[in-house]
Order: C-alpha cells, then structure tokens, then sequence
C-alpha cells in the first residue's frame, strides 16, 4: 500500500502531530501509516481523508496486485 | 478507557507496586548481613522506577494534551503481543515443569510469573517495531 498522506498533510500545512489530534489517535499511528507499516481501518482512513480533503482511494493507494491476491 | 482514569489507574498500581517492593525491602534489610535475595530485590525495585516513572510523566503528558494513551494501532498492537506472549508462557511452562524438582514450588511460580510478564514486554516491543502490513 502506498500513502499519500505526508504530501497532502504538507499541503495543508498540518503537522503529524495535528493530525493526530483531529483524528483522535496518537502521533505514532500517522508516523506507522506515513511509513507505509500499518493498514488503518475503514473509520480512520475515512476520518484522515476528511482531514485532508480528499477521497480514500487519493489517500491509500494500494496495487492492482495487492488488491487480487 | 479515558485517559485520565487509565492515569490514575495506573497511578495507583505504580504506587502500590513500588510501595510493596520497599516493603519488603525494607524487612530484607533488617536483618544483618546482605543476600543474594536482598540484592536483587533491590535491583528490581530500581528497575521498576526507572521504567515507571518516564511511562507515568509521559502519560501525564498525553493527558494534558488531550491525546488518548490508547487507540486502534496500540490495542493491535497489545492484542497480537499478547497472543505471541501466551504461546512463549506455554513453552516457559513446559520448561519449568521439567526442572520442578530442582525448584520449590514458590521459585517456580514467581519465575513463570516473571517470564510471562517479560515476555509480554519483549513482544510489545517486537511488534511494536515491526508494525503491521
């Protein structure tokens, strides 16, 4: 799974810490999602995505392969 | 769990926890000459406030700041540390019921004990690092 989420988090200028806050979890859980090492659940990825404005597919895009195996 | 009831949860066992450790160190090293016993409960009483004194600061912190002490990632993270830890303490068990004879009964459940919660912290930090995919 690739994340968009530290590009579109700097164009809304919100810091990891920011974010954290909005979406009620704690700092480390955006630094493992940014990393690409942990697979949030439907609610988060949606409320993250609704922090930054956009969809959940422009969020967390996984592979064409990941997604058929 | 609120944050702050998990502070003054875990406020309360850190006290007593610390509290019973220099109890007993206390009635140790009343009597005269130093064991091996008396060195090692000391030991563990340091060790016990050095890690929970950063762990309770820290978690004061996040209170104060309005950052919940648990979400998804780190109840993950407790549930599949403790999945790992109970096949270990299956195999630490198995282990020490073979060396029970060369142990008194109260050894053997204060050791088990301890590897349990040892290897509860080795997981935490092994997955904890590891993250998931």
């Amino acid at each position: 799974m690739i994340t968009r989420m530290k590009e579109l988090r700097a164009i809304r200028k919100l810091t990891q810490a920011d974010l954290a806050k909005r979406v009620n979890v704690r700092r480390e859980t955006i630094v493992f999602l940014e990393k690409g090492e942990y697979n949030p659940s439907l609610k988060l990825a949606a409320k993250i995505a609704k922090q930054l404005e956009s969809r959940i597919e422009d969020v967390f895009i996984f592979d064409e392969e990941e997604l058929i195996e | 769990m609120k944050s702050k009831t998990a502070l003054m949860l875990f406020s309360i066992l850190s006290v007593s926890l610390v509290g019973g450790l220099l109890f007993q160190l206390y009635s140790l090293l009343s009597s005269d000459n130093m064991t091996s016993a008396q060195l090692l409960l000391t030991a563990a009483t340091v060790v016990v406030m050095v890690i929970l004194i950063p762990v309770l600061l820290n978690l004061r912190k996040d209170v104060k700041a309005g950052i919940p002490h648990d979400d998804e990632l780190s109840k993950k993270v407790k549930m599949f540390a403790a999945g790992y830890a109970y096949f270990s303490s299956l195999i630490i068990w198995l282990v020490l019921f073979a060396f029970h004879s060369y142990l008194q009964k109260d050894d053997l459940l204060m050791v088990g004990l301890a590897f349990m919660i040892l290897s509860f912290g080795i997981n935490w930090l092994f997955v904890r690092r590891k993250g998931f995919q």
